[in-house]
Protein backbone atom coordinates (compact mmCIF):
# COMPACT_ATOMS: atom_id res chain seq x y z
CA UNK A 1 0.00 0.00 0.00
CA UNK A 2 1.53 3.35 -1.30
CA UNK A 3 -0.12 6.33 1.24
CA UNK A 4 0.70 9.90 1.21
CA UNK A 5 -0.99 13.18 1.87
CA UNK A 6 -0.89 16.06 -0.77
CA UNK A 7 -1.84 18.98 1.03
CA UNK A 8 -5.35 18.33 2.87
CA UNK A 9 -6.19 15.44 0.49
CA UNK A 10 -5.62 12.14 0.90
CA UNK A 11 -4.47 9.76 -1.47
CA UNK A 12 -4.04 5.75 -0.52
CA UNK A 13 -3.51 3.66 -3.76
CA UNK A 14 -4.66 0.43 -1.89
CA UNK A 15 -5.63 -2.64 -4.01
CA UNK A 16 -8.40 -4.55 -2.82
CA UNK A 17 -9.15 -1.52 -0.43
CA UNK A 18 -10.76 1.28 -2.13
CA UNK A 19 -12.51 4.25 -0.39
CA UNK A 20 -14.30 6.27 -3.42
CA UNK A 21 -14.40 9.17 -1.12
CA UNK A 22 -12.26 11.98 -2.99
CA UNK A 23 -12.89 13.98 -5.81
CA UNK A 24 -9.00 12.91 -7.39
CA UNK A 25 -9.24 9.76 -6.14
CA UNK A 26 -9.38 8.26 -9.65
CA UNK A 27 -5.99 10.62 -10.61
CA UNK A 28 -4.25 9.16 -7.63
CA UNK A 29 -4.17 5.91 -10.10
CA UNK A 30 -3.11 7.91 -13.16
CA UNK A 31 0.49 8.69 -13.53
CA UNK A 32 1.58 12.23 -12.28
CA UNK A 33 2.11 14.75 -15.66
CA UNK A 34 5.33 16.22 -15.41
CA UNK A 35 5.03 20.09 -17.75
CA UNK A 36 7.86 22.50 -17.97
CA UNK A 37 7.09 26.27 -18.52
CA UNK A 38 10.53 27.86 -19.61
CA UNK A 39 11.69 31.27 -20.71
CA UNK A 40 12.09 30.00 -24.77
CA UNK A 41 13.02 26.48 -25.73
CA UNK A 42 14.86 25.44 -22.88
CA UNK A 43 11.86 23.37 -21.84
CA UNK A 44 10.98 21.46 -24.84
CA UNK A 45 15.18 20.73 -25.22
CA UNK A 46 15.15 19.36 -21.82
CA UNK A 47 12.61 16.96 -23.02
CA UNK A 48 14.76 16.08 -26.05
CA UNK A 49 17.39 15.02 -23.18
CA UNK A 50 15.16 13.57 -21.20
CA UNK A 51 14.54 11.01 -23.97
CA UNK A 52 17.72 10.87 -25.22
CA UNK A 53 18.57 9.08 -21.93
CA UNK A 54 15.75 7.50 -20.70
CA UNK A 55 14.01 6.64 -24.41
CA UNK A 56 10.31 8.18 -24.64
CA UNK A 57 8.11 9.30 -21.56
CA UNK A 58 4.93 9.74 -21.43
CA UNK A 59 2.68 12.29 -19.85
CA UNK A 60 5.78 14.92 -20.44
CA UNK A 61 4.98 18.58 -21.84
CA UNK A 62 6.81 21.96 -22.27
CA UNK A 63 5.15 25.53 -22.84
CA UNK A 64 7.81 27.86 -23.77
CA UNK A 65 7.12 31.00 -23.25
CA UNK A 66 8.63 33.10 -26.50
CA UNK A 67 9.95 37.20 -26.94
CA UNK A 68 6.30 39.56 -27.57
CA UNK A 69 4.10 37.18 -25.46
CA UNK A 70 1.97 38.16 -23.43
CA UNK A 71 1.39 36.85 -19.90
CA UNK A 72 -1.80 35.95 -20.09
CA UNK A 73 -1.46 33.78 -23.51
CA UNK A 74 1.17 32.15 -21.87
CA UNK A 75 -0.87 31.35 -19.03
CA UNK A 76 -3.55 30.19 -21.40
CA UNK A 77 -1.24 28.04 -23.02
CA UNK A 78 -0.23 26.25 -19.92
CA UNK A 79 -3.88 25.86 -19.05
CA UNK A 80 -4.52 23.36 -21.96
CA UNK A 81 -1.71 21.72 -21.72
CA UNK A 82 -2.21 20.97 -17.63
CA UNK A 83 -5.93 20.50 -17.74
CA UNK A 84 -6.44 17.02 -18.61
CA UNK A 85 -3.72 16.29 -16.42
CA UNK A 86 -4.16 14.24 -12.71
CA UNK A 87 -4.00 15.73 -9.29
CA UNK A 88 -0.49 15.52 -8.37
CA UNK A 89 0.80 16.21 -11.21
CA UNK A 90 4.43 18.17 -11.10
CA UNK A 91 5.08 22.00 -12.71
CA UNK A 92 8.66 23.04 -13.42
CA UNK A 93 9.87 26.78 -13.91
CA UNK A 94 12.95 27.95 -14.52
CA UNK A 95 13.71 31.26 -12.83
CA UNK A 96 12.09 31.65 -9.19
CA UNK A 97 10.08 34.75 -9.75
CA UNK A 98 10.06 34.83 -13.60
CA UNK A 99 7.07 34.75 -15.54
CA UNK A 100 6.90 31.09 -16.03
CA UNK A 101 7.43 30.78 -12.31
CA UNK A 102 4.72 32.65 -11.96
CA UNK A 103 2.67 31.30 -14.09
CA UNK A 104 3.04 27.45 -12.58
CA UNK A 105 2.27 29.28 -9.01
CA UNK A 106 -1.43 30.33 -10.30
CA UNK A 107 -1.94 26.54 -11.18
CA UNK A 108 -1.16 25.49 -7.81
CA UNK A 109 -4.02 27.67 -6.01
CA UNK A 110 -6.78 24.87 -5.96
CA UNK A 111 -3.56 21.99 -4.64
CA UNK A 112 -4.13 19.76 -7.52
CA UNK A 113 -0.42 20.24 -8.73
CA UNK A 114 2.68 20.89 -7.50
CA UNK A 115 5.69 23.39 -8.72
CA UNK A 116 8.97 24.06 -8.18
CA UNK A 117 11.45 26.39 -10.05
CA UNK A 118 15.15 25.71 -10.78
CA UNK A 119 14.34 23.07 -12.91
CA UNK A 120 17.46 20.90 -14.48
CA UNK A 121 17.98 17.56 -16.20
CA UNK A 122 18.38 15.65 -12.59
CA UNK A 123 15.43 17.00 -11.77
CA UNK A 124 13.21 16.30 -14.38
CA UNK A 125 14.89 12.40 -14.34
CA UNK A 126 14.31 12.29 -10.89
CA UNK A 127 10.51 13.19 -11.39
CA UNK A 128 10.26 10.52 -14.62
CA UNK A 129 11.40 7.90 -12.27
CA UNK A 130 9.56 8.51 -8.99
CA UNK A 131 6.14 9.73 -9.97
CA UNK A 132 5.75 6.25 -10.14
CA UNK A 133 5.13 6.10 -6.58
CA UNK A 134 5.17 9.58 -5.66
CA UNK A 135 2.90 12.61 -6.37
CA UNK A 136 2.33 15.99 -5.35
CA UNK A 137 4.47 17.26 -2.71
CA UNK A 138 6.10 14.62 -1.62
CA UNK A 139 7.14 14.09 -5.23
CA UNK A 140 8.41 17.84 -5.63
CA UNK A 141 10.61 17.41 -2.29
CA UNK A 142 12.42 14.86 -3.65
CA UNK A 143 12.68 16.18 -6.97
CA UNK A 144 14.27 19.84 -5.25
CA UNK A 145 16.52 17.50 -3.23
CA UNK A 146 17.82 15.65 -6.25
CA UNK A 147 18.45 18.95 -8.28
CA UNK A 148 20.77 20.62 -5.77
CA UNK A 149 22.45 17.56 -5.49
CA UNK A 150 23.15 17.29 -9.08
CA UNK A 151 25.05 20.68 -8.75
CA UNK A 152 28.68 20.36 -8.28
CA UNK A 153 31.83 22.07 -8.58
CA UNK A 154 33.61 19.56 -10.83
CA UNK A 155 37.27 20.55 -9.50
CA UNK A 156 36.41 20.34 -6.15
CA UNK A 157 34.90 17.05 -6.50
CA UNK A 158 38.25 15.67 -8.25
CA UNK A 159 40.51 16.91 -5.70
CA UNK A 160 38.20 15.32 -2.91
CA UNK A 161 38.65 11.94 -4.37
CA UNK A 162 42.13 12.30 -4.94
CA UNK A 163 42.43 13.05 -1.69
CA UNK A 164 40.23 10.53 -0.39
CA UNK A 165 42.39 7.95 -2.48
CA UNK A 166 45.81 9.47 -1.03
CA UNK A 167 44.21 9.53 2.54
CA UNK A 168 43.65 5.56 2.30
CA UNK A 169 47.14 4.61 0.94
CA UNK B 1 7.87 61.55 1.15
CA UNK B 2 8.34 58.68 -0.38
CA UNK B 3 10.09 59.09 -4.00
CA UNK B 4 8.78 57.31 -7.02
CA UNK B 5 12.49 56.78 -8.97
CA UNK B 6 10.81 54.82 -11.91
CA UNK B 7 6.90 54.46 -12.75
CA UNK B 8 6.83 51.40 -15.69
CA UNK B 9 4.24 49.90 -17.67
CA UNK B 10 5.12 46.38 -17.71
CA UNK B 11 2.26 43.88 -18.44
CA UNK B 12 3.79 41.19 -16.48
CA UNK B 13 4.35 43.44 -13.33
CA UNK B 14 6.96 42.11 -11.15
CA UNK B 15 8.86 39.36 -12.93
CA UNK B 16 12.96 38.64 -13.45
CA UNK B 17 13.70 42.05 -15.57
CA UNK B 18 11.85 44.18 -12.68
CA UNK B 19 13.34 42.62 -9.73
CA UNK B 20 16.94 41.92 -11.54
CA UNK B 21 17.44 45.00 -13.29
CA UNK B 22 15.64 47.79 -11.96
CA UNK B 23 15.44 46.84 -8.06
CA UNK B 24 19.45 46.74 -8.17
CA UNK B 25 19.96 50.10 -10.79
CA UNK B 26 17.99 52.17 -9.01
CA UNK B 27 18.05 50.49 -5.28
CA UNK B 28 14.74 50.43 -4.91
CA UNK B 29 13.15 49.95 -0.98
CA UNK B 30 9.41 49.18 -2.28
CA UNK B 31 7.27 48.38 -5.31
CA UNK B 32 3.54 50.15 -5.70
CA UNK B 33 1.82 47.84 -8.11
CA UNK B 34 -1.45 49.97 -9.04
CA UNK B 35 -4.05 47.25 -10.47
CA UNK B 36 -7.74 47.20 -9.59
CA UNK B 37 -7.99 43.09 -10.32
CA UNK B 38 -4.57 42.38 -8.41
CA UNK B 39 -5.62 44.43 -5.58
CA UNK B 40 -8.95 42.58 -4.95
CA UNK B 41 -6.85 39.01 -5.62
CA UNK B 42 -4.89 37.84 -2.61
CA UNK B 43 -3.77 35.01 -4.07
CA UNK B 44 -2.52 36.50 -6.84
CA UNK B 45 -0.98 39.58 -5.02
CA UNK B 46 0.79 36.73 -2.94
CA UNK B 47 2.39 35.52 -6.02
CA UNK B 48 3.80 38.27 -7.51
CA UNK B 49 5.25 39.68 -3.65
CA UNK B 50 7.10 36.05 -3.43
CA UNK B 51 9.98 36.80 -5.73
CA UNK B 52 10.75 40.38 -4.32
CA UNK B 53 14.10 40.23 -2.06
CA UNK B 54 13.44 40.48 1.88
CA UNK B 55 13.84 44.16 3.16
CA UNK B 56 11.89 45.64 -0.11
CA UNK B 57 8.54 46.20 0.65
CA UNK B 58 5.17 45.55 -1.92
CA UNK B 59 2.01 47.05 -1.60
CA UNK B 60 -0.94 46.36 -4.20
CA UNK B 61 -3.66 49.22 -4.51
CA UNK B 62 -6.41 50.03 -6.76
CA UNK B 63 -5.98 52.94 -8.92
CA UNK B 64 -8.89 54.73 -6.30
CA UNK B 65 -6.42 53.39 -3.04
CA UNK B 66 -2.92 54.68 -4.78
CA UNK B 67 -4.49 58.00 -5.64
CA UNK B 68 -6.02 58.36 -2.10
CA UNK B 69 -2.21 57.38 -0.45
CA UNK B 70 -0.83 59.62 -2.47
CA UNK B 71 -3.12 62.67 -2.08
CA UNK B 72 -3.08 61.84 1.58
CA UNK B 73 0.94 61.67 2.16
CA UNK B 74 2.42 60.75 -1.18
CA UNK B 75 2.20 56.67 -0.66
CA UNK B 76 3.55 57.20 2.73
CA UNK B 77 6.35 58.84 4.85
CA UNK B 78 9.48 56.60 4.63
CA UNK B 79 11.98 57.98 2.31
CA UNK B 80 13.05 54.87 0.62
CA UNK B 81 12.77 55.01 -3.44
CA UNK B 82 9.92 53.06 -5.14
CA UNK B 83 9.07 51.63 -8.23
CA UNK B 84 5.46 52.15 -9.37
CA UNK B 85 4.20 49.53 -11.85
CA UNK B 86 1.15 49.19 -13.95
CA UNK B 87 -0.13 46.61 -16.00
CA UNK B 88 -0.68 48.75 -18.99
CA UNK B 89 -1.10 52.22 -20.55
CA UNK B 90 -5.13 52.76 -19.84
CA UNK B 91 -4.73 52.10 -16.08
CA UNK B 92 -1.46 54.58 -15.82
CA UNK B 93 -3.35 56.95 -17.69
CA UNK B 94 -6.68 56.84 -15.18
CA UNK B 95 -4.36 56.27 -12.19
CA UNK B 96 -2.75 59.69 -13.61
CA UNK B 97 -6.37 61.47 -14.62
CA UNK B 98 -7.70 60.68 -11.27
CA UNK B 99 -4.70 62.28 -9.43
CA UNK B 100 -2.00 60.07 -9.10
CA UNK B 101 0.60 62.43 -10.04
CA UNK B 102 3.50 60.21 -8.61
CA UNK B 103 5.51 60.53 -11.43
CA UNK B 104 7.35 63.02 -14.41
CA UNK B 105 8.42 60.39 -16.14
CA UNK B 106 6.70 57.07 -17.18
CA UNK B 107 8.63 54.25 -18.11
CA UNK B 108 6.92 51.73 -20.83
CA UNK B 109 9.00 47.99 -20.25
CA UNK B 110 6.79 45.14 -21.52
CA UNK B 111 3.57 45.15 -23.35
CA UNK B 112 2.81 42.05 -24.92
CA UNK B 113 1.48 41.00 -28.01
CA UNK B 114 -2.09 40.23 -29.15
CA UNK B 115 -4.42 41.22 -31.83
CA UNK B 116 -4.14 44.77 -33.62
CA UNK B 117 -1.27 45.12 -31.54
CA UNK B 118 1.89 46.60 -33.54
CA UNK B 119 5.90 45.79 -32.02
CA UNK B 120 7.58 49.17 -31.73
CA UNK B 121 10.28 48.83 -29.23
CA UNK B 122 12.07 45.29 -29.03
CA UNK B 123 9.18 43.45 -27.95
CA UNK B 124 7.10 46.00 -26.68
CA UNK B 125 3.94 45.93 -28.71
CA UNK B 126 1.16 49.10 -28.82
CA UNK B 127 -2.17 49.41 -30.55
CA UNK B 128 -4.11 52.27 -31.22
CA UNK B 129 -5.53 53.13 -28.44
CA UNK B 130 -2.23 52.71 -26.02
CA UNK B 131 -0.82 55.78 -28.64
CA UNK B 132 -3.69 57.89 -28.02
CA UNK B 133 -3.35 57.44 -24.35
CA UNK B 134 0.85 58.12 -24.36
CA UNK B 135 0.15 61.15 -26.36
CA UNK B 136 -2.61 62.27 -23.41
CA UNK B 137 0.07 61.80 -20.76
CA UNK B 138 2.78 63.09 -23.10
CA UNK B 139 0.71 66.30 -23.47
CA UNK B 140 0.14 66.59 -20.13
CA UNK B 141 3.62 67.06 -19.10
CA UNK B 142 4.85 63.55 -18.60
CA UNK B 143 7.77 62.21 -20.28
CA UNK B 144 6.91 59.11 -21.96
CA UNK B 145 10.13 56.89 -22.45
CA UNK B 146 10.38 53.17 -24.03
CA UNK B 147 12.73 51.17 -22.22
CA UNK B 148 12.77 47.37 -21.29
CA UNK B 149 16.39 46.88 -19.00
CA UNK B 150 18.75 49.52 -17.48
CA UNK B 151 21.31 49.04 -20.42
CA UNK B 152 18.74 50.11 -22.81
CA UNK B 153 18.83 53.05 -24.51
CA UNK B 154 15.45 54.51 -24.04
CA UNK B 155 13.28 55.29 -27.07
CA UNK B 156 11.28 58.39 -27.24
CA UNK B 157 7.31 58.63 -27.89
CA UNK B 158 7.54 60.84 -30.50
CA UNK B 159 10.00 58.17 -33.05
CA UNK B 160 7.75 55.53 -31.67
CA UNK B 161 4.74 57.10 -33.37
CA UNK B 162 5.77 58.44 -36.49
CA UNK B 163 7.20 54.20 -36.75
CA UNK B 164 3.53 53.03 -35.77
CA UNK B 165 2.38 55.00 -38.73
CA UNK B 166 -1.46 55.55 -37.13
Amino acid sequence: MVCFSFYSMDYCLDEGNERPNRRDKMDATRLPGIVLLTHGRVGEEVIKSVEMIVGPVEQMYAVSLMPGMGGDEFAEEVSHAVNDLPAGSLIFSDLFGGTPANTAARFTQDRRFSAVAGVNLCMVLEAVFLRKELRGELLAEKVLTAGREGCKNIVSALQQANGQDKGEK
Amino acid sequence: MASVALARIDSRLIHGQVVAKWLKSINAGQIVVVDDTLANDPFMSSIYSMAVPQGCKVRMYTIEQAVAEWQKNQLGHSNETMIMLFKDVRTALAAWQQGLTAFTQLQVGGLGGGPARKAVYKNITLDKKDCDDLVLLSNGGVQVIFQTVPEDTPGKLENIIKSMNM
